[in-house]
């Protein structure tokens, strides 16, 4: 800081002290508690970076398998089998979703910005309310344009070479995106949470990305086929189903069945994250 | 208004803060001082909500702090300066803060201009220094022009200039009618800024009284040197007077004004080479206010006294 702010500040002190302003008008409402976690997220220059991925990812693989298919498409493959190839980057870029709101959730804790937070707002189910809102109305867009995207460009590809894939507005088409939507935004929902109960960065990605994302399918792979039934129901096992374009395979959740219980897994992490937030000093 | 309430805080097995009841009141600046670990940052926490009482409670202006409507607009704290985004703004900060209860850019301008960081506004709060971290937590405190401004340490990393600008605002804010309670361990911060002071040790409250009434508890004492100091500690010594041996040729006598002391030594043809009453700084007074504290509690851990360490037996 140089000498002439602070000799300027201090006689400036001197003629007035704090500026007033009509304090009558000043109230704490959800949402503005909403507009102030909107405002953290969107002022920091990481987040539109890791936006941009989500869309590049989402967009990207899906464009690169759908080239990859338009070669190599098998004789007898379907339309639903060929639009779930156009929209397959989902499954990609749901790690860096997870990633993503394992970071919003932790981040203020390794400054100690949370404290600041919560003086400010002290109903702490507000708190993961307003958090939950702000990442979702990032997330939720940047999934849809990747996904929208994949898919209209995917299936130009894959039509010029006379694969029969999915309109766009197919009603089976809109469900998956939707349900990829769901999906993806619910797993950094999911990440948020962990953030919250875990405060620490590091901590809280290594358990969404390996725990809640790699774990299930390398335990479906080793633990015998009994195992299923309770697999299918983990948050990702469940958000695939949801995002399911084909028919589900026999013994795994129907897309409806798959969105109850993800949803169910969403309320559960953002529940317990408010519990622990109430409980704990902060 | 801040009232605390029989508040006690355990962690454990320790209890940081131990049945602690003040009250912090409007058009003062009251000082709540303490060695550090003494509960300073604890009771503040629980004043803003942020750690749960063990028992007892704390009122703002007669309401829970999670009742406020807004709460920023009623308490602005600044508890750790650090305790920002590094990677974001200073004006994004405080608009970030500001939005919880309404408040726009203009506002966050107004503040930033106020605290001298106007200059950097738009620059992430992580390269600031500590003095201008500290403004930044000064100016969220203000942000909501608060009728309660609690800050703990806020002297913290400022240079000499920015130390008077924080008293010069504190005593404005003060003089505006506002509650300011601000901690501190160093009690030579508290003397030029307090009206009021809240002394803490060891969880529990040593004091709660008006800085006036700190110096004129505390008596004065008289430094006199002398050559021949074995012959003046024989001509002072008598029931309630202490002397204190400062050096070979230097004692501290307790008990006597300096005018007896001198005609005492002219009587009996001692030579004085200085005689001077020494006022007691409020850095003594405290010391020895946690220092009996702490004895009467039997332990030994706790602030030492450089006033008793060095005084011999007469």
């Amino acid at each position: 800081m140089s000498t002439a702010t602070v000799h300027r500040t201090t006689s400036g002190l001197a003629a007035a002290a704090v500026p007033r302003f009509d304090r009558s008008q000043l109230r704490l409402t959800p949402t503005r508690a909403v507009r102030s976690e909107w405002l953290k997220l969107t002022t920091l220059r990481s987040t539109w970076f890791t936006l941009a991925s989500i869309v590049v990812l989402t967009a990207g693989v899906g464009v690169i398998a759908s080239a990859t298919y338009s070669s190599s498409a098998p004789a007898g493959a379907t339309a639903a089998e060929s639009f779930a190839v156009t929209i397959g980057g989902g499954s990609l870029a749901v790690l860096v979703v997870g990633a993503l709101g394992a970071l919003v959730g932790a981040r203020e804790y390794q400054s100690g910005l949370i404290r600041t937070t919560i003086a400010a707002v002290p109903h702490r189910t507000t708190v993961v309310l307003a958090k939950t809102a702000a990442l979702a109305a990032l997330l939720v867009p940047a999934v849809a344009v990747g996904v929208v995207t994949s898919a209209v460009v995917g299936g130009t590809m894959l039509r010029g070479v006379h694969v029969p894939t999915l309109a766009l507005t197919d009603p089976l088409a809109l469900r998956a995106m939707a349900g990829t939507v769901v999906y993806l935004t619910g797993i950094g929902l999911i990440g948020l949470a962990v953030g919250i109960l875990l405060r620490s960065v590091a901590g809280a990605v290594a358990t969404v990305i390996g725990v809640v994302l790699l774990l299930p399918p390398i335990a479906a792979a080793m633990l015998p086929a009994s195992w299923d039934r309770v697999l299918e129901l983990l948050p990702s096992q469940a958000g695939e189903a949801l995002a399911a374009v084909t028919a589900p395979a026999a013994g795994s959740l129907s897309a409806g069945a798959g969105l109850a219980d993800f949803l169910a897994w969403v309320v559960v992490a953002l529940a317990a994250a408010s519990l622990v937030l109430s409980r704990r000093d902060a | 208004m801040i009232e605390v309430q029989h508040l006690t805080r355990q962690f454990g097995d320790t209890t940081a803060v131990d049945d602690v009841s003040f009250a912090v009141r409007p058009g003062l600046v009251t000082g709540f001082l303490g060695p550090n670990g003494a509960g300073k940052s604890t009771t503040m926490r629980a004043i803003l909500g942020l750690d749960r009482p063990t028992s007892g409670r704390v009122l703002i202006d007669g309401h829970d702090y999670a009742d406020l409507t807004a709460p920023i607009g009623t308490v602005g704290a600044l508890l750790d300066a650090k305790a920002v985004d590094k990677r974001r703004s200073a004006r994004n900060h405080l608009r970030a803060l500001g939005a919880t209860v309404g408040i726009g850019s203009r506002r966050v301008d107004e503040v930033l201009e106020l605290v001298g960081l106007a200059d950097v506004a738009h620059q992430a709060a992580g390269g600031f220094s500590l003095g201008m971290g500290q403004r930044l937590g000064i100016a969220a405190a203000l942000l909501a022009d608060p009728a309660i401004v609690m800050l703990d340490e806020p002297a913290n990393g400022l240079d000499p200039d920015g130390i008077l600008w924080i008293r010069t605002l504190l005593r404005d804010l003060a003089a505006e009618g506002r509650t300011v309670f601000l901690s501190s361990h160093l009690m030579s911060e508290m003397e030029l800024t307090a009206d009021h002071l809240v002394v803490i040790g060891q969880g529990r409250i040593i004091a709660d009284l008006p800085m006036a009434e700190l110096l004129a508890g505390t008596t004065s004492r008289v430094s006199v040197s002398t050559p021949d100091v074995a012959r003046l500690v024989a001509l002072v010594t008598r029931p309630g007077v202490e002397v204190q041996r400062r050096g070979v040729h230097e004692v501290q006598v307790t008990g006597l004004p300096a005018a007896t002391v001198g005609d005492l030594a002219c009587r009996h043809g001692l030579a004085l080479h200085e005689l001077r009453t020494v006022s007691v700084s409020l850095e003594e007074a405290y010391m020895s206010l946690t220092h009996a504290a702490v004895t009467h509690r039997g332990t030994t851990t706790g602030p030492q006294s450089p006033v008793l360490t060095e005084s011999t037996p007469s």
